[in-house]
Formats: C-alpha cells, structure tokens, sequence
C-alpha cells in the first residue's frame, strides 16, 4: 500500500459517513457556531469532491483552525472540561478530514476517528448508544478496508461482512478481557462532563418545587432490597431535612459543607453497635442515578455509613462530591429507631423558629387548638383531624399563594401539594411549641417487571414532617397521608387522577399510560434490561469485578486471575485460527467422494494402496485380485461410486439413497475386515 | 449397436492378430470421426491394420504410398490443359475417396504433407481458386516411420495436431506369431473381410456416442489432466483445446464401446496415451511414453 | 522489499542479513508450483499496526481515567480485533498456489515476461495479493469469483544464461492494514537469456566464407537447372512459358537448389572482442539466416550443430549461445 497514493473517490464517501456517524452523538451538546463550523469543514470537503472547490491554502487552515478554537473559547467557560475537549477533538477530527488528499491522510482521519467514536460514552452510556457506536465502528472500519484496498471490485455489503465477521469472532476474547483485565483507578484526575440539570429535591423548598418535580418521569434510583420488598405505605426514602423557615421557603439547617464535616464517615458499623439487637434492620442497595447533588436517600432511619456515604446528625445520606454518574451504595435502615430520645436543646430551639410576623391566623389557630388539647400527641391527632375534616384538595396545580402563605393556604385555597401540607403543618407545630421539620425524599416506588427490585422515579418525590415527642424521638406524621391516602399507598397518580395532571406535561412518556398493561410491561421490561445493564456492565468496576470472579470462578489472588487471562487468550486464539484456517468445502460431490476415500484408506491399511492416478474400476480389479472372497462387495461400492460421481443425472432422493447404500457397504466391509484381524 | 462393433473388431483381429488392443483404439479413432496416426516401423503391419480397417467400414478407399519425389498435385489431382476442349480440366486426385490411406507420410516433402493435412483438417480442397467438397465421412489413416529413420521429413507439431490418435503396432506376441508365421501372413485375407458397418450406421452410431453422459466429477479431473500437460516445466507444450476435445470425444467412444451410458476415468485413461502421443513432449528423452505415463500416474482421480 | 529488516533497522547489519537470507532460502525451497502454508507465510504488524496499538494505549488511559465500562470495553474490542486480523490476513494468504505458467526466453537488454497462474482450492475469497520483484512495480492478484488469475510480471534480464530471478515477493495486508503477511517465493524458471544480437561481419569458416553468399538473397537470379511438370500451386511467375509456346506442354523451371549455401556460423571466426560479443555476433547471424530461410549450423568451441533451419532449430543454437560456458552446457 502506497500511503502517499492519492485517496481513491470511493474512500470519500465512506469516510463522509464515518465521520457523520460520530458527529452525530454531540450535536445537541456543541455550541452551534461550532455546529455551524463542522458543517462548513463537510460542505467544503464535499465541494472539493465534485470538483467544485480548491483544496484549502495552509493560511486558510491555520484561520479555520484559530476561528474554531476561538468558538471553543467562548463556547466554554472551562476549557479543562471534558466538553470543549470532545469539541476540540472533533475539531481536530473534521479538519483533518478536510484536508484529506492522500491514503495517508485518510488512515489518519480512520485512526482520529476510532479515538472520537467513543467520547459519546463519557456523555450516555446507555443500551441504544453501545449500539449506535458499534454500527459507527463498523462503519469506521469498513472504511478502513475501502482504504487499504484501492482499486476496488466487490461490493460495500461484501466488505461489511466481512467486518462484521471479524467483529463478532473479535467479541469473545473482548469479553474475556473486559472481565478479567484488572481495573485500576484513574491515574490522574480529570474532569467529568457537567453542565447538566440537576435533578431531586434541592437544598430548599418553596411551594410548588415538589410539585414541579413531580411532573418527571425520571429515575432517582433503583433499590434492591435483602428480603421481600416492604409495604409501599412504609417506603419513605428520607434525603434532606429543612428546618429554617422565611415564611415562604424551607431551608436546610446547616449549609452542604458542615453537615459533611460533621457527618459520621466510614466506620460502617459504629452506630449499629450501639443499637439494640432486637431492632429491625433492613438491608438493601441502591443504584443512584447522577442527580449532580449531593443528596442520597435511604428509609428512616439509616444507620451505617461508609467512606463515600456519610450520615449526618438529621439521620440523611451524604455523598463526598456531586454525584455526577451512577453509583451504588449499601444501606441498613431501622424503621423503629427512637431518634435523639433527648433533644439538645439547640436543636430543639432551631427546630421551633418561626418568623415573628405574618402568618398570625395560623400562629393563633395552633396555640388555641394546643391548648384544647392535652398532650402533644393529641394536638398532633387534632391538627391531623383539621386535615382530614376540612376540603382540602391534593393537587398538582396548586393555586399561587401570596405573602402568608400559610395562612391562606390553610384558610383560603386549600388545595395543595405535598410541601404545602408538610410546610403548613410543621408551622403550626412550631407554632405551638413543639418541635418540628420537613424531610424531603421520595415515597414509594415501583416494582420491577420481576419483582426483584423497586424503581423510584422523580414523580415520587414527596415531603413530610418530623415531629419531636417525648420519649419518642423524631416521629414521623405525613399530613398528606390524611388528604390523600391514595398517594400514601398507590402513588401520585392515583392521587391526582381526579385532575388528570400526572405528567401533563410529557405527553410521551411511557409512564404516563401505565394502566395499559401491554405498555406497562412493555416499559418495566425495558426498565429491567437497562437495571441489569447499568448494574452488570456499567457498573463492573475493580469491586464488582473481584466479587464476580470470587463468586463464580473462585478466582482471588491476582496470579489466578493473570493465569486465566493469559490461558482464555491462548485458548481464544487456538479456537478463531482452527475455525478460520479450516478446509472448506468446495464440491457438492465431495461427500460421495469422501466415502470412497475412506474405503481407500481402509484398503490401504489391508495392504493395497490407490494411486493417485488409478480410477476406481483398475483398483477395484486389484483389490478383487487380492481379496477375492470380497469381490462382490468390492464392485457394489466401485459401481456405485462409480455411478454417483459419473454416471447419470439424478434426483436428490436418490443421490441420497445411493449415497446410504454405499455407506452402509463400506461400514459392513470395514467390520469384516476387523473381523479378519481379529480372527 | 456395440454388437457390430465387436463383430468388426473380431474380423480384424482375423487379420492383424494379437493386437486386439490396438484395433480397439483404431475403431474408437475412427468412431470419433478423427483421423488416425499410425506409427512404427516398417513391415509391423500398419498398412494390413488399415487396410482391414477401410474393408470393415464398407468405405471407398484408395491408397497413396508417399515418397519424396511425390507432389501435392500427386494426392489432390491436378488441372491439366485439354486441348480438345481448349481449357484446363481437374482431374481428381486419390484424396477424394472416404478413406484414404496415407503410407508413409513422413517419407513425402513438407508442401505434399501440408496439401494433405489442409483436405484433412477442412473436409475440402481448393484447387485453383475453386473449392472442391470432399465426400462424407473422410477419413485419413496414415502411417508413419520413427522419425530417426533415415530420409524422412517430420511432420510439424501444428499439423500432427489433426490427427486425433496415433498409436503403435508393436511386435507381436510369440504367439500371435507363430500364428502369422504358420499361415505366412496372407494378406488376401484382408479382401474377404466382410463390411461389418455401413456408413449410415456410422452415423447413427456418432449420434449415439454425442449422447454419453460426462458429470462434473469427470470433467474435473479431465481439467486436472490438461492443467498438469500445461505445466512448462513438465512439457515443452501442453495439451491444446483441440487436443483436449478430442480427448473427451474418444472417451466418450470408448465409454460406449464399453455399452456404458457414462464416461468413467478410465475411458480417458485408456484413450489418453494414444491421443496425447504426438502432441505431447517431456522435452526429455525419458523414453515413449513418458509423457502419458506421467499423467495417468500424477494427476489424481479424484 | 523485505519489511523486517527496513522496520527494524536489521539491515545495517550485513552478516545478520546474510544469515537471514540463508535462512530464508533453506526455508523456503525454490519450485515451479509453490503453495502457501504456514511453513512459507511470515507475518508482522505494519507501521499502521503500531499506531493501531498507541490508538489503543490512549483509549485505554481514557477509560481508566474516566472508569468508563463502555470505553473498556471498545478498547478491549479493538485490541481483540488485532490478533482476528492476524487470521484473517493469514488466511488470505494461505493455501495460494502460484505456479508459473509461462516464461519467455529473451535476448540481454530485454525484460522477460513471466505469466504466472494464482489459484485455490478452495472457496475462500482473497484479495489484494501483491507480486512485486525487487526494483519493479507491483502487480495485484484478486481471486474473489474467480478461482485463478494470470498474472504477468516483468524481469529485466541483464545478465546471459539462465534467466535468473530473485526472491518474488509476496505480501498482502488485507483486511485492514494492521497486519503483512509475506512469503517469498522461490520460482524456478526454465527461461534463458539469449546474448544480445550485434551486427558485425559473419562468422564462417574460409571455405564458406562468401559474403556474397550471405547477401545473397532468395532471388530468380540462380541458374536454372531444368524444367519440370506443373503441379498445381505453382507460382506462374516460374513458368516456363516459352517452353509452352514451343511444346503446349506446361513446366516449370527449376532453379538450382540452395543446398550449397549452408553456412556454418563458428565462434572461433568472430574477430577480436569479448567472449560475449562473440556469442553477439553469432547472435545476431542466427536471427539474421533463419528470417532469410538459409540453412545454417553453428560451430562453438567442441558443440558442433549440424545443419538445419526452422524455428526449433533456431531456438536450439540460441540455447546452445545463452548456455555456453555454464554449467548446464549441452
């Protein structure tokens, strides 16, 4: 191959596609001035293909290159991240297409290629898009065989197939690899893609935040429980708890960095330690999907911690960092914990602030219902009672509640979402003096098409209060739970069905006709594929990867592990040459032929060999010379080889037939020459 | 049909003894529409093995005894000026006849051998501008001296080609000629041989050879043959196309001789060494032969 | 040519090299028919290969860094892809047979065409098979439907005698580039080199040595030697038509044969110069008396050719030329 050979025309157009199919995946991330530029770089390469434009001058390439690294420039603000890298890459990538003129430059803009594809991956890495790069592969290397063979003869499809064969023998030792390779940590750190919504409650809550997030389809996480999955009234996944109030909205008690610094880390077991040995303890692990927050979420009430998820004084989850891609966590939750017996007395006072003004109707309402009743715990049952008695309405379009907010939502609208009865009745707790809070999280869930798991969405976010009793702790009261128990116990969309609002706005979203059953499972089942993916092949790192070979191949020390590497590559090897350096057949009359060379060799073992250039009736006249008592059933089988491989058209059946005949004489001569021997 | 083939090649057999073989492989030729080579020394008996052969066959014969004084004008005719008529008159030469008997060739001058060898190959003669058909069927039986005889001229490779088959007598076995020795070799025999096969059953017997079957099996490995004859470094020449059609014919002949529908590898075996005689050449003296013998033993059956 | 030793820089070592090349040559035995099996089939990554490789290094560290399963496991596809390629290139070497099917023998100065057949036996389809001898260019062979292809290759010959050739090189780094596979093929050719033809005065020994004979050409201008009968095919031009007005019989005149001019070409009669001019000059005189349909025969040094014309007679003397003084004399 000559690579300073002009690139033949037909290398163009695949090259064209190649470079199409991995531009692709980053159009909806990239700047469209940047866009806007790729495009130009194509057009103007296509032109030059028609003969309708020159080759760019090297100033002219220098300009283009400085303009699209100015884009980069304003594009990003961070030119470090992995965005406005992907970008330059591809920059780099369709440049080089431009200028393409040789076989070399073209094996070039191959190579960049195989170095582009999979930036996709750090962006999704989902099922469709392992398929979409491995089409994009194929592509790339079918392009690449256009280029190493110039003067092309066959056909496109017949070099994909080719490809494609050599990918689907190449997969099993990738397999092999992908298990076995030890993986390491990342050797420098870089950064991750950002930029990205966040998704789950945030570090505050104003009214109508719950029910905006509600209207998502997305998932929060997945959960996987040891034992039977709990009654679904049971499931509240606590994340964050508010406990300052401005008269409008809730906000955590402590800012993000000192509930990490006074987070238990680690030390996975000091808490359960200390706790009674006849609690219930749940066991379950979650798959987090990135939220790019740092909030995770177990069941009331967690109590162990490991050295990347922290339990801070409010009993919620912290992760280190954002969490910016999926990850996984065990946790233990004791549902019947009594949580700080005795409140420290700050806490008890942070936890009965209420802003002075405002408010008033329902500051009053609070402290004449506390005084007609004569425990706390009454005077929750009575507030709860005010709930369920009065027409209150849950509703996913609230209507907006002006400066006392709490007052005109208890008195006035009356039609509210989760955040409105939790908000509204941890105020009138305060109000009279008991402590209280917010938790936010999700409550409920969905299970699996196999039932093995729980799927938690976005729409199953939820807000509840925390009240402190004596002698009980933090006890949990959901006052959405006396308004609309249906969401308690079916889930959002039972609950606002009679509004029809549930994902009102994404008409597409397949949760949004989960009463079809077809569609349902349809989407579960869905749902399933992409769990077993993110939890089995995304999330195949160095810990997985050592449990794995530990439970199913009993592999522990790394000499095991580098022993079976080397001999699954040894044996692959063995495998894919003898399988493709096979004799392959080539005459439909071979197996006519391949018999009579048997009685050949059998001949052959007795003492009289065939020439290569005898003919089957010479040496049947020698073998009948030498084994008379055998001449019939000699000539049976010259004949009728004779008559298959020469003689006569014939119909498959009877090909068939003969073909049996002549097997079944070679055997019975085969045996009475055993006999022979052996009598 | 095979009986009147066997009937003819018993009644020669009457006359040449012992070569019963040879006679086989003389009627395949003859059966095969090809013209026949018959090589040996003299007084072997090529002239009786043909003469007995144009009896049998019915066929009108004339003999030419080529010399080397001998012209073309002497085997095609010749044009001579009548002065009667005032104008030139062909008179036909001995190649006119269904069979003719060419003894000798080699002993004759190279324009008398290409004369003969152009009626033979195109089934005419052109004589003066005008063309003259030859009658049907046409054979030509020519025998020919070992070529490092003294005083004769080789026939060139280009026009050996024509001739389907050349084969040898050889001597006869003791036998065979005590045989000859005791009746003393009379050759008025050969005029009481009786016509075994008329010309039209000649013709009847052609289109039944065109329908033997030859399968894929048995092409390949006649393509094998003809691939291993083109193979420089084994021969100076290979097999050409028409030698090799001319293989398949005769095999094909042979096949139907031996009352078989099909032709199997041993037809081609047994016809090859006479077919491939005069067209092949090892380029080495490694004896007559040589170059069949090669081929029958190295280029595999199957 | 020879890619290891360009690759590795092997070929600043001459005694490596030689060794090498013994190797190779017992290896690889020389024959008219070669087939191509493990044995004779080397095989080393390109330099495209080695970049395949840093390619591969550096999505590695991507993958590592970033702990991206999807980024391992394209890595880990493409590196398995390397030793499929391996096969697969192997394997659209292996089980060639190239034969040679044809080698003309030519005169010094001229270059020898060389047909050669490729084929397999069986159905599996190759591509981009590349014949190149050192120092021309390169001929491709596809056997896709096909299962032979001739093809034809030049060999310059320089030097007289048996056309001798060098090692013909055979490589293909189909499919993808990454990998060569090579043999090289040790053809035995039955070729000759004839020395070249150079004009000068003939070369016959005193007794025949008349020039004028030799310039002599097959004219009307002998003596005629008698008359005979027509024979048809006779050119009209030789009639003898005065014969014919006297007699009305239709004759022929019969010139004298040309049997007295055999010429015996001797190398010992060339005058002066190297033995290769020499044999040039008788060269020359054997192409010159076959195109004028003399008999000639050639005397050189003990080899005596009787005389005789025609193309096969030609093409013995011309042997006997390419071959005087080596080994395979006779």
């Amino acid at each position: 191959m000559d690579i300073k050979a002009p690139l033949a025309r037909s290398s163009y157009l695949w090259l064209l596609v190649c470079v199409l199919l991995i531009l692709l995946p980053h159009i909806s991330r990239l700047p469209i001035s940047l866009l806007a530029g790729y495009g130009f770089c194509l057009i103007w390469r296509t032109l030059i293909h028609y003969g309708k434009a020159q080759m760019p001058h090297s100033l002219v390439k220098l300009a283009l290159i400085v303009i699209g690294l100015i884009i980069i420039r304003k594009g990003y603000q961070n030119l470090l991240g992995v965005d406005p890298a992907a970008a330059f890459l591809l920059l780099a990538f369709i440049f080089k297409f431009l200028e393409a003129q040789r076989i070399r430059d073209g094996l070039l803009v191959i190579f960049l290629g195989y170095f582009c594809l999979p930036i996709a991956f750090l962006f999704s890495q989902s099922i469709v898009m392992t398929l979409y790069v491995l089409v994009a592969l194929t592509a790339l290397t079918t392009a690449l065989v256009k280029i190493v063979k110039p003067v092309d003869q066959s056909s496109g499809w017949l070099d994909i197939k080719q490809v494609s064969q050599m990918f689907v023998s190449a997969v099993p030792l990738m397999l092999v690899l992908f298990l076995l390779v030890p993986r390491i940590g990342p050797l420098w750190s870089v950064p991750l893609p950002s930029g990205q919504a966040k998704t789950g409650p945030s570090d505050s809550m104003s009214p109508g935040d719950i029910a905006s997030l509600a209207q998502s389809d997305g998932l929060a996480f997945r959960v996987e429980f040891e034992g039977s999955i709990p009654n679904t009234k049971t499931l509240y996944w606590r994340g964050l708890v508010f406990s300052d109030f401005d008269g409008r909205t809730w906000r955590m008690g402590n800012s993000h960095d000192q509930q990490r610094r006074s987070a238990i880390w680690g030390n996975k077991n000091s808490l359960l330690d200390n706790l009674p040995a006849s609690l219930e303890i749940k066991k379950y692990q979650i798959t987090f999907e990135p939220s790019h927050q740092p909030w995770l979420y177990a069941l009331d009430y967690p109590v162990t911690s490991s050295s990347t998820v922290g339990l801070t004084a409010e009993y919620t989850l912290l992760a280190k960092g954002m969490i910016n891609k999926r990850s996984r966590y065990e946790m233990k939750s004791s549902p019947s914990w009594i949580t700080d017996p005795i409140l420290d007395p700050a806490i008890r006072n942070h936890n009965l602030k209420i802003p002075d003004s405002g408010n008033t109707r329902a500051k009053q309402f609070a402290i004449k219902t506390r005084l007609k009743s004569t425990s706390d715990q009454q005077f929750v049952d009575e507030i709860l009672n005010y709930y369920h008695r009065q027409p209150f309405y849950y509703s996913l379009k609230p209507p907006r509640l002006g400066e006392h907010s709490i007052d005109e939502f208890i008195f006035d609208t009356r039609k509210g979402f989760c955040e409105h009865y939790a908000g509204s009745f941890v105020f009138l707790m305060r109000a009279a003096g008991i402590p209280a809070r917010v938790v936010a999280g999700y409550q409920g869930g969905e299970k699996s098409s196999e039932g093995d798991y729980l799927l938690v969405h976005q729409f199953d976010a939820h807000a509840w209060a925390e009240v402190w009793l004596p002698n009980r702790g933090w006890v949990r009261v959901d006052p959405t739970a006396q308004v609309a128990p249906e969401r308690i116990e079916f889930g959002i969309e039972e609950a606002t069905a009679y509004e029809n609002s549930f994902l009102s706005d994404s008409p597409f979203s397949l949760l949004r006709y989960r009463n079809n059953r077809w569609l349902s499972q349809l989407r579960l089942k869905l749902d399933a594929i992409e769990y077993d993916w993110n939890r089995w092949v995304l999330g195949y790192n160095a810990n997985r990867q050592s449990d794995f070979l530990k439970r199913y191949f009993g592999l522990v020390s790394s000499e095991q592990k580098t022993r079976v590497l080397i001999g699954s590559v040894i044996l692959f090897l063995i495998v894919v040459t003898i399988f493709f350096t096979r004799k392959e057949n080539v005459k439909k009359s071979q197996k006519c032929d391949q018999l009579y060379l048997k009685f050949c060799k059998l001949m052959d073992k007795r003492g009289v060999a065939r020439g290569a250039g005898e003919g089957a009736r010479d040496y049947s006249l020698r073998l009948i010379g030498r084994f008379p008592s055998e001449a019939n059933r000699i000539s049976t089988i010259t004949n009728l080889y004779s008559y298959l491989n020469y003689g006569p058209d014939m119909k498959d059946q009877e090909r068939k037939r003969i073909l049996k005949r002549l097997g079944h004489e070679i055997t019975a001569i085969r045996l009475s020459s055993d006999r022979t021997k052996h009598g | 049909m095979q009986q009147k083939v066997q009937q003819a090649l018993n009644e020669i057999s009457q006359v040449v003894l012992g070569k019963e073989d040879k006679i086989r492989l003389a009627l395949c030729c003859l059966f095969s529409g090809g013209h026949l080579l018959i090589e040996d020394l003299p007084g072997m008996g090529k002239t009786t093995l043909a003469h007995a052969l144009a009896r049998v066959f019915g066929l009108s014969y004339q003999r030419i005894q080529f010399t080397s004084d001998l012209l073309p004008a002497d085997v095609i005719g010749v044009s001579v000026y009548s002065q009667k008529k005032e104008c030139f008159e062909f008179h036909r030469g001995p190649i006119f006849s269904q069979l003719l008997l060419a003894d000798e060739i080699n002993r004759s001058t190279p324009k008398t051998q290409s004369a003969l060898l152009e009626a033979m190959e195109e089934g005419q003669v052109t004589v003066e501008g005008s063309t003259l058909p030859l009658p049907e069927p046409f054979f030509v039986i020519a025998t020919q001296n070992p070529t490092t005889q003294t005083g004769t001229f080789p026939l060139p490779e280009s026009q050996l080609d024509r001739f389907l088959m050349c084969i040898e007598i050889g001597y006869p076995d003791p036998k065979s000629e005590r045989l000859l020795l005791t009746t003393g070799g009379d050759r008025s025999a050969i005029n009481a041989l009786p016509v075994c096969i008329s010309p039209s059953e000649l013709l009847d017997i052609q289109h039944q050879i065109e329908r033997v079957k030859t399968s894929d099996s048995l092409l390949d490995y006649l393509q094998r043959l003809i691939a291993f004859s083109r193979m420089p470094q084994r021969f100076n020449v290979g097999l050409s196309p028409r030698g090799s059609i001319g293989l398949l014919r005769c095999a094909k002949t042979w096949a139907f001789m031996d009352k078989r529908s099909y032709v199997v590898p041993e037809d081609i075996q047994a016809v090859l060494p006479a077919v491939v005689k005069h067209r092949l050449h090892t380029g080495h003296t490694e004896g007559e032969g040589g170059a069949a013998q090669s081929l029958l033993t190295e280029v595999a059956v199957i | 040519m020879e890619p290891g030793f360009q690759r590795f820089g092997l070929h600043l070592f001459p005694q490596i090299k030689a060794g090498y090349h013994r190797w190779i040559n017992k290896r690889l035995p020389k024959s008219a028919e070669i087939t191509l099996n493990q044995r004779r089939i080397f095989i080393l990554p390109t330099r495209l290969g080695l970049l395949f490789g840093t390619v591969l290094i550096l999505l590695l560290l991507m993958a590592i860094n970033y702990q991206n399963s999807m980024i391992f496991a394209y890595t880990f596809l493409l590196a398995s892809l390397f030793p499929v390629v391996i096969i697969f290139t192997f394997r659209n070497l292996s089980g060639i047979t190239v034969r040679v099917s044809g080698c003309s023998s030519v005169f010094v100065g001229e270059s020898a065409k060389i047909d050669l057949t490729v084929s397999r036996a069986d159905l599996r389809q190759r591509q981009q098979l590349h014949f190149e001898w050192q120092n021309s260019s390169q001929v491709t062979a596809n056997l896709i439907e096909n299962d032979q292809q001739q093809i034809a290759l030049y060999l310059p010959a320089t030097q007289r005698g048996p056309l001798k050739t060098d090692r013909l090189y055979l490589h293909t780094n189909y499919p993808l580039g990454l990998i060569r596979a090579w043999s090289w093929l040790r053809l035995e050719l039955h070729g000759l080199v004839y020395p070249k033809p150079i004009e000068a005065d003939i070369p016959v020994r005193g007794m025949y040595s008349q020039e004028s004979d030799a310039k002599k050409s097959h004219t009307t201008t002998d003596e005629i030697s008698g008359l005979r009968s027509y024979v048809p095919g006779d050119s009209p031009k030789q009639i003898a038509w005065k014969s014919f007005a006297a007699t009305g019989e239709l004759n022929v005149k019969q010139f004298e044969g040309h049997e007295s001019e055999h010429l015996w070409l001797d190398l010992d009669e060339v005058r002066g110069g190297h033995i290769e001019y020499r044999l040039s000059v008788l060269c020359y005189w054997i192409l010159k008396l076959e195109a004028e349909n003399r008999r000639y025969g050639l005397r050189l040094a003990n080899q005596i050719f009787e005389l005789g014309s025609g193309p096969q007679h030609q093409n013995q003397l011309l042997s006997a030329l390419a071959l005087f003084g080596s080994d395979e004399q006779g």
